[in-house]
């Protein structure tokens, strides 16, 4: 009736377009360097290939951290930033500036993990945790608009910075985001199967020999851990893990975590490395922020997943 | 040696009794019946059995204490068939079924043919191999049930709990499913199965445990305990029961009370 | 963004890259050279608004500015020819909308300011502050202007004179200032009581602290507002404050709000719109600002 894709004729149809991907990502930009010298240019090699491969990895790492929590919490509306992460990190930042601006991004780092990290150690129940999750979402939110209002001429940093952005990316940066995404990739990974069956409910874990409790904390904590600090070095950006696994699940007709994860890897960081392709080029010399154009190419793609689901879902 | 014991085993579900001292010991090749109406605990009894719950009281596997064993390795000698099941993603048959053999597998032994092998073998066992590639959630209620028994027969546990595994199927599909189970056990297992209708269970088990408001009200042979005074103390129905194995026909409510 | 927190965590990590990336680093950070090397070539320590002492080597030819008040500075003082590149802001004088745009004021491009090769880039305020780290960090020079009042006004243009190797032209430029204001002092200015407005909706007053406060100051002229900084305030206090003069520099925007009868300034059409460019931008043309200013409250 409807034709798939075979998960992994997907994956090897992502990783062509990957390879064109990347040089064109690299040619994109205000400054044209000529294609002879596209290799040694400094602004390339320091400035473009850092900001293009944390797009990559941080889009990689919102798509699977989106479909961890999707499964986590058996609901097809779950994103990453769900638990409170966004509004902490928001809260965290806007807070610096009535302190000391430098500490901007340590203090959104805490105000991300570590409430949400409590919440996920104390709560015994996948509703519990949600429930105070949201609700922290909502508490952090409204304070940081309080403080936002107060923030006076700050606000269009904030604002700004909110709106998620790659233009700082150093090889700094990838050094320490690289190993913490590739651990993250590699547990879940691992434990593909404790996801599958957690997917179907606490009960069918458990009946599957899986203990929902304690896969769900260690799912939970690893994805909110690496969310938080994807979120500090590129602001917030939406749509990418709710709708990347559920293309996913489109395409290939399938959900299974054992083909899921390594397509999520590569369609979440491909479109944001095209998000952010897109953000340089549309109004250049200045740029949208990423966030932005995820958020507007997202949004349509998401009503249309969601239109689909209705159709035959009984 | 019995594959399942249970001493004096007691549920409280927040200071309500859901299941009081219930004992009773299953053998190779038996298929134990648990009948009662609703919010008898029979649901509960099984979750218990699997460790789904706190419960005070002893239950042993082959003589192995159930509270010193961890989930993987209750999975692997517990299959249990659950009654509900909501998938929300895609999933193929085949996939569900191999999540069976999930206890057995670990990072450092994925999966191999063996293990797919199962998983294939089982679908065929319950004539739904054909189903194999289909996504569950565009399956009738029929079908995944026997992708669900499918799936605790991959799991290759001895013992079998399954949660009113006819109740979407319709008579043929009932009988076979029934005539499949008498056939798995008698391979050398043990089933517990939750079963709402009473002549089938009074057809295809060994023994019948007839729970009342927790406690279980009698227990033996089904010409044992599907006598028309019990169906009519627990069920509160008058019935008329003949025939051997007893066959029960309603014939009507007793009194006030609401029952099934 | 800046790293601290990483380099807390990773310290080990960025010293092997660093290591590893040395050989690209031909441009240094200025601040770990030895003031002992290279006593032949001139060079200049000057200490910028963020207080950090910034050596440069020679004098900038190739000038990146980040704020229409540093454009302002750089022309005045004879070096418009070494500006190669702007803020989309930056609009005097007429030579200034020639050159290169590297963005607005907080959404820069770096790649562009990069491929630029300026050998000083001005930036300002405190907002920028991210892309003056990257930037250094990519090795350009950046001293960063923030002027909080009239004499770091004159500060800067004081710096930006060593810099340049035309301090007297700074000089001269400074002293013009200041005649300028002390003649506007001496004025017999009938109304000494104002409020200073950046907007109508919301209301967003400039308050003490900041140098158009201070401006103010210099000319013996009381700035109502209460709260430090630039603040929004409500309809109500506009009211009990009723300013008999509100001096607006939000551009053309205009209001029809009841306000209008209920504050004296409107009843008495002392209500003066002024120009921004010449009152909110920290630099030379400040002064014309005040001239603005003096006018509208002694026509």
């Amino acid at each position: 009736m409807r034709r798939h894709l075979t998960p992994r004729l997907l994956f090897s149809l992502l990783c062509v377009f990957l390879a064109f991907l990347i040089p064109l990502s690299l040619y994109i930009g205000v400054v044209k360097i000529p294609l002879s010298s596209l290799f040694s240019s400094e602004i390339i090699i320091e400035m473009r290939a850092p900001r293009i491969t944390m797009a990559f990895l941080v889009g990689s790492s919102l798509a699977v951290a989106g479909a961890v929590v999707q499964g986590v919490f058996r609901n097809p509306l779950a994103e990453p930033y769900l638990l409170g992460i966004s509004s902490g990190a928001i809260l965290g930042y806007s807070l610096s500036f009535f302190f000391r601006e430098e500490l901007a991004i340590p203090l959104a780092f805490l105000f991300s993990t570590f409430p949400i990290s409590l919440i996920i150690l104390a709560s015994t129940s996948k509703e519990k945790t949600i429930l105070l999750g949201i609700s922290i979402s909502f508490l952090a939110s409204s304070m940081a608009s309080l403080l936002m209002y107060l923030s006076g001429e700050r606000l269009y940093k904030i604002f700004l910075w909110i709106m998620g952005c790659f233009h700082f990316s150093t090889w700094k940066q990838v050094l320490f985001f690289f190993p913490v995404c590739s651990s993250y990739f590699l547990l879940v990974s691992l434990f593909y199967r404790e996801l599958n069956s957690l997917q179907f409910g606490d009960e069918y874990a458990e009946q599957t020999g899986v203990d929902p409790t304690k896969y769900r904390k260690v799912f939970l904590l690893s994805s909110s851990f690496l969310v938080s600090v994807s979120v500090v070095f590129s602001g917030v950006i939406c749509f990418v893990g709710l709708v990347v696994p559920h293309l996913v699940r489109l395409l290939t007709g399938r959900g299974n975590y054992k083909y899921l994860i390594p397509n999520s890897i590569l369609l979440g960081g491909i479109l944001t490395l095209l998000a952010d392709d897109l953000s340089r080029l549309v109004l250049a010399p200045r740029e949208i922020p990423v966030g932005i154009v995820t958020s507007i190419t997202g949004s349509p793609i998401l009503i249309y997943l969601l239109w689909r689901e209705s159709k035959w879902h009984f | 040696m019995a594959l399942l014991n249970l001493m004096g085993v007691s549920v409280k579900y927040n200071s309500v009794e859901a299941l009081k001292e219930v004992s009773l010991s299953l053998t190779q090749g038996e298929i134990l019946g648990v009948i009662g109406p609703n919010g008898s605990g029979k649901s509960t009894l099984l979750k218990a059995i699997y460790k789904a719950l706190r419960f005070e009281g002893e239950i042993k596997i082959r003589n192995r204490d159930l509270l010193e064993m961890s989930r993987r390795e209750i999975a692997k000698h517990i299959s249990v068939v659950p009654q509900e099941f909501h998938p929300e993603f895609p999933f193929s048959a085949l996939e569900l079924v191999l999540t069976g053999r999930t206890p057995h597998l670990s990072p450092l032994r994925p999966e191999s043919e063996k293990d797919l092998r199962i998983a294939e073998e089982s679908l065929e066992e319950m004539g739904a191999i054909h189903l194999k590639d289909r996504d569950l959630r565009k399956m009738s209620g029929g079908e995944r049930q026997k992708v669900l028994i499918a799936r605790a027969l991959a799991q290759e546990g001895e013992i079998l709990l399954m949660d009113e595994p006819t109740s979407h199927l319709d008579m043929r599909n009932s009988i076979e499913t029934m005539e499949k189970i008498k056939e798995i056990v008698s391979r050398g297992k043990g089933a517990v199965v939750v079963m709402h209708d009473l002549n089938l269970a009074s057809r295809y088990c060994d023994k019948l445990l007839l729970l009342k408001e927790g406690i279980i009200h009698s227990m033996g042979r089904p010409k044992k305990v599907i006598t028309e005074e019990n169906i009519e103390e627990v069920y509160r129905v008058r019935v008329k029961v003949f025939g051997d194995p007893p066959i029960v026909v309603p014939l009507g409510v007793i009194g006030d009370e609401n029952q099934s | 963004m800046r790293s601290h927190f990483l380099l807390l965590t990773i310290l080990l990590i960025s010293l092997i890259s660093a290591l590893a990336l040395n050989e690209e680093e031909s441009n240094n950070n200025g601040t770990k050279e030895s003031l002992l090397e290279n006593k032949a070539v001139q060079f200049v320590k000057i200490k910028d608004d963020l207080n950090r002492t910034i050596y440069l080597r020679g004098i900038p030819e190739r000038i990146v500015s980040l704020a229409p008040s540093n454009t302002e500075m750089l022309f005045a003082l004879g070096a418009g020819d070494k500006v190669v590149g702007v803020t989309s802001y930056c609009d005097y004088p007429p030579e200034a909308r020639e050159k290169e745009i590297v963005g607005g004021f907080l959404d820069l491009n770096l790649e562009k300011i990069v491929s630029l090769n300026p050998d000083l880039v001005l930036a300002f305020g405190d907002l920028q502050l991210e892309y003056v780290n990257r930037l250094e960090e990519l090795g350009f020079k950046v001293v960063v202007f923030n002027p909080k009042d009239l004499n770091g006004i004159y500060r800067n243009i004081l710096t930006l004179g060593k810099i340049l190797g035309r301090e007297e032209k700074a000089v001269e430029i400074i002293s013009e200032m200041k005649g300028e204001i002390t003649k506007l002092r001496k004025k017999e200015i009938k109304e000494r009581k104002v409020l200073v407005l950046l907007s109508w909706e919301p209301l967003y007053v400039v308050g003490k602290g900041t140098f158009l406060d201070n401006l103010l100051e210099e000319l013996g002229i009381e700035n109502l507002a209460e709260e430090k900084g630039y603040y929004v305030m409500s309809p109500e206090e506009l009211i009990s404050i009723d300013p008999p003069v509100i001096l607006f520099l939000g551009g053309r925007e205009t209001t029809e709000s009841p306000l209008r009868e209920k504050l004296t300034a409107f009843r008495e059409g002392k209500v003066f719109y002024l120009d921004p460019d010449l009152t909110t931008r920290p630099g030379p043309r400040i002064v014309l600002g005040a001239k603005e200013i003096a006018k509208a409250l002694d026509p």
